[in-house]
């Protein structure tokens, strides 16, 4: 009630603020005097690149630190189809048809896009750390710079190229086209990061690896949100290359792209507002102080530098603003972020045939380093059955689940998979693929994003891998009919707009549950689900197991409690020293010599006579 | 021989600049790009003491202890609040430092190029050849820096806390050991050996406040490629001192900084650990 009665009032005065920044940006050229206005589209142009490295940096998590570059790109492009440039680097005659500067912004553009894609996509790998990237962009600032100096011919070395920009228009004229590409991209970039997609890119930067296994290759999301932020920034630079006419090493340079990731640390992280309030802010002062001070300008910027990442990480807004949105929304109010309802979809999927192997193992052998962990597991998993796994700690059973469903290990063995329905196999497959293919796992600590509601959590999900729309924003989350029986019976009802960080743990593993259910799973691999659960929640838990099992799906399940397992399993494999001790009914199980002398140890010592990591 | 001798200097002189950053890298998992400020400072602290007429050699051991007390500073005031934070916020904070130390020198000392007199003038003959006596002496220097280095890790206990609080910090801190003194330590220790290096490459080349900047990128590089571990940084500096070298020879300096970056980032992608692991 609180919000809805407020919520206007903290959108009107929201809107008086914006008006009274977009009225003072319209009639700047008025009051500003011709060197002023010259200033502030120059302070635009930043903000339009602190904005497009907001969404790669703040909103995805690529620490970008060669987004000048980019925008060097873009100016150079300008120079070189605008400008004709003799041997000796010197700019000679210019074109003066309008349409060769939107034409040449058009190429710098994508020409920043292009080389960004192929840094991209050499740097996004699933073995290189994700911080690789960040050392990529930093090693192009460190080259670029130098190597710009290199090609006189080409790019004016030293002095770089200058006299090339477009001077048919008066200052105030190149103001409002700015001024009009900004707001563009203000816009286009709060669309993108509202969107559906843009939950996914934020998804993405709260845990990747989750990400990866609710069906998402997560490098090429990176390597396309990478370029496109490239796009722009090229875009930014054209701009400032047709403008004033310039383009030199420094603007490929580090120094640059630190000052960048400044402008949106000041501003605030993964607010779009805050970065471009930031680098107008930072740029303006800049300009005044740089003419007349640049070493202390210089020394400035270092101690902001410093102040900013040490003592105010959220950047300057979200403390600006926190203040006022409690105020008018009360306490609490920033725990819920947007309202999304659920809608519950009753069709079904195609499941494979039942009583049939979906999975088969064969011999599976695995090892990490010298460590033997899998000698030999043979595992028929059945379509539509509920199988636990069971045995001591360190028996392989997480192990196994992880090197089958993950093709990136190498091990020794045959492991085929006949979840189609037509019984068409296939080998084991990456994490995305594997779930995209319907082989869906969740992990035994509940792995959530930290910045996601629990309805956006389901709706990415439930995309099993396809990308959402860049400009839709989904208010009815659509959940298939186990999945919201589940969020039902775990207590997850009207929580929907919740940050899952503030879920209690027993919600959290319904969350994870409900999301791996959500992905429309042929086989469920779940790991030790109902960890650190009361035995009520463990019961309903078991309960919603049962009817998923009931609707075809089969159910893999990693158990210690053996009661637990009674109550639910269809079929039981006890793993022991890396093997299958033995399969059954949860009762022959419980009645097995064999199991029971593994569990006290004397079946174990049988196998510990084995040399370890004899392979 | 001569480029045998030159590709030896040019493999120490990464080194002594790695050396700093290395152990701060290596310990307390913080970039520490604040390096290229500190080796500015250690080289123009010495031009000041040698403007006070001190020796040069007793130049450096003042410089060096002052950087100390300076690393002691910014890790009081700044380090110690980046733990656990992201490689990229470290890296812009101690970007940061190195912007205001660098500024500050040149609000100091302006922005033209200085010179230091070599202090060990001259040359010897090495294998048959005339070749600098002080370059051969940063050799000496290096070598005798990396043994003492290594014998500290290995047989002291305060190496003995370190590789504790390396390999498992809790644990380290669970047992008693004091984890801030040992990281508040080693960033005394790696900021005064960013400005050891700073001042020792002084007289083998122009100065200017943003000396340091030059050397920063392969010798972070080499850091990141070392995994951690001392024969790593050697290995990585003897390769990307090879590819220095070796290109200068061919194309020229600078085409050769950058095949540096090349060379290293294109190994870090095939071996993301780094060249050399740890022993587990």
């Amino acid at each position: 009630m609180a919000e809805e009665l407020k919520s206007p009032v903290r959108r009107i005065l929201l809107a008086a603020a914006g008006a009274a920044l977009v009225l003072a940006l319209i009639f700047a050229p008025d009051m500003a005097g011709e060197y002023r206005t010259l200033l502030l589209a120059q302070a635009l142009i930043y903000a339009i690149a602190a904005i497009s490295l907001d969404v790669v940096w703040g909103y995805t998590g690529i620490p970008d630190l060669g987004h000048a570059v980019w925008f060097g790109t873009g100016a150079l492009a300008v120079a070189l189809i605008t400008g004709e440039v003799d041997a000796s680097g010197m700019i000679m005659q210019t074109s003066t048809s309008p349409f060769a500067y939107i034409g040449a912004a058009a190429v710098g553009t994508i020409a920043a896009a292009l080389l960004a894609a192929v840094v991209g996509w050499y740097a996004c790998t699933r073995k290189a750390s994700s911080f690789y990237i960040a050392i990529v962009g930093l090693a192009l600032a460190f080259i670029a710079q130098p190597l710009y100096t290199q090609f006189p011919a080409i790019t004016g070395g030293e002095q770089g190229l200058f006299g090339f920009k477009y001077d048919a228009i008066s200052t105030r004229a190149w103001y409002y086209i700015i001024l009009g590409v900004t707001a563009v991209v203000l816009a286009v970039s709060i669309v993108l990061v509202r969107s559906d997609f843009g939950t996914l890119m934020r998804a993405v930067r709260d845990n990747e690896k989750r990400a990866r296994y609710i069906g998402f290759n997560v490098e090429h999301v990176k390597i396309a949100v990478y370029a496109f932020g490239a796009a722009i920034s090229g875009l930014a630079g054209a701009l400032f290359g047709s403008m004033f006419g310039v383009v030199s090493a420094p603007l490929f340079g580090f120094l640059f792209a630190t000052e960048m990731l400044v402008w949106v640390a000041l501003g605030g992280r993964s607010t779009i507002i805050g970065p471009f309030i930031g680098a107008i802010g930072l740029s303006l002062v800049g300009s005044e102080l740089n003419a007349s001070f640049p070493t202390q300008w210089a020394f400035l910027v270092g101690v902001l530098f410093v102040v900013v990442v040490v003592f105010i990480p959220d950047g300057l807004l979200p403390p600006l603003t926190a203040p006022l949105r409690r105020l008018l929304l009360g306490r609490g109010a920033s725990l819920s972020a947007g309202s999304r309802t659920l809608q519950v979809d009753e069709s079904g999927w195609a499941l494979p045939t039942q009583g049939q192997p979906v999975i088969a193992a064969r011999n599976v052998e695995f090892s990490y380093g010298a460590l033997k962990v899998l000698r030999g597991v043979d595992l028929d998993i059945l379509g539509g059955e509920l199988l636990c796994i069971v045995g001591p700690n360190g028996a392989g059973k997480s192990t196994f689940i992880e090197v089958v469903t993950d093709a990136s290990y190498s091990l020794k063995g045959e492991v085929t998979f006949a979840t189609d329905r037509d019984g068409a196999s296939h080998g084991r497959l990456e994490p995305d693929a594997a779930t995209r293919a319907g082989i869906i796992r969740k992990f035994q600590i509940p792995q959530i994003f930290s910045s996601l509601t629990v309805a956006e959590h389901l709706l990415l999900a439930g995309l099993n891998g396809r990308w959402p729309s860049v400009w839709r924003r989904t208010h009815a989350v659509k959940i298939n009919k186990p999945a919201a029986d589940l969020f039902a019976a775990t207590g997850l009802a009207g929580k929907e707009n919740v940050r899952a960080p503030f879920l209690a743990h027993g919600l959290k593993q319904g969350l994870d549950i409900a999301m791996a259910v959500n992905g429309r799973p042929k086989v469920l691999l779940l790991d030790e689900p109902t960890a650190g659960l009361t035995t009520n929640e463990r019961g309903v838990v078991g309960e919603v197991l049962r009817e998923i099992a009931g609707l075809g799906i089969t159910v893999v399940l990693i158990e210690h409690d053996l009661d637990f397992v009674e109550r639910v399993a269809d079929r039981v494999a006890v793993l022991h020293g890396g093997r299958v001790l033995e399969t059954g009914s949860p009762a022959q199980i419980r009645a097995s010599e064999a199991v029971k002398s593994a569990y006290i140890g004397q079946a174990g010592a049988a196998t510990d006579k084995e040399p370890a990591g004899h392979a | 021989m001569y480029l045998f001798l030159d590709l030896v200097v040019t493999i120490s002189v990464m080194t002594l600049v790695a050396l700093g950053l290395a152990i701060i890298l290596g310990l307390m998992n913080v970039i520490n790009l604040a390096h290229a400020g500190l080796m500015a400072v250690g080289v123009y602290g010495v031009i000041a003491l040698q403007r006070e007429g001190f020796g040069f050699w007793s130049a450096v051991a003042l410089s060096t202890a002052f950087s100390a007390v300076l690393g002691a500073v910014m890790e009081w005031l700044v380090i110690r609040r980046l733990y656990g934070r992201t490689l990229d916020d470290t890296i812009l904070a101690t970007w940061g430092l190195s912007l205001i130390l660098v500024q500050s020198v040149s609000l100091i000392f302006g922005r033209s190029t200085l010179a230091l007199d070599v202090p060990v003038p001259g040359g010897v003959e090495v294998l048959g050849v005339p070749y600098s006596a002080y370059r051969l002496l940063l050799v000496v220097f290096t070598v005798v820096l990396v043994l003492a280095m290594g014998a500290t890790m290995r047989f002291t206990r305060l190496g003995l806390k370190v590789r504790m609080v390396m390999s498992n910090e809790p644990l380290a801190r669970g047992i008693g050991i004091n984890t801030n003194r040992v990281r508040q330590v080693t960033f005394i220790v790696g900021a005064a050996l960013s400005a050891l290096a700073g001042a020792l490459l002084g007289p083998t080349q122009g100065i200017t406040p943003n000396y340091g900047s030059g050397l920063l990128a392969p010798a972070f590089l080499a850091v990141l490629m070392s995994g951690k571990t001392l024969p790593g940084v050697l290995i990585a500096c003897a390769i990307l001192g090879l590819t220095q070298a070796a290109v200068t020879v061919f194309l020229n300096p600078v085409i050769a900084s950058v095949m540096v970056v090349v060379v290293a980032v294109v190994i870090l992608r095939i071996k993301p650990e780094g060249l050399v692991w740890q022993k587990s």
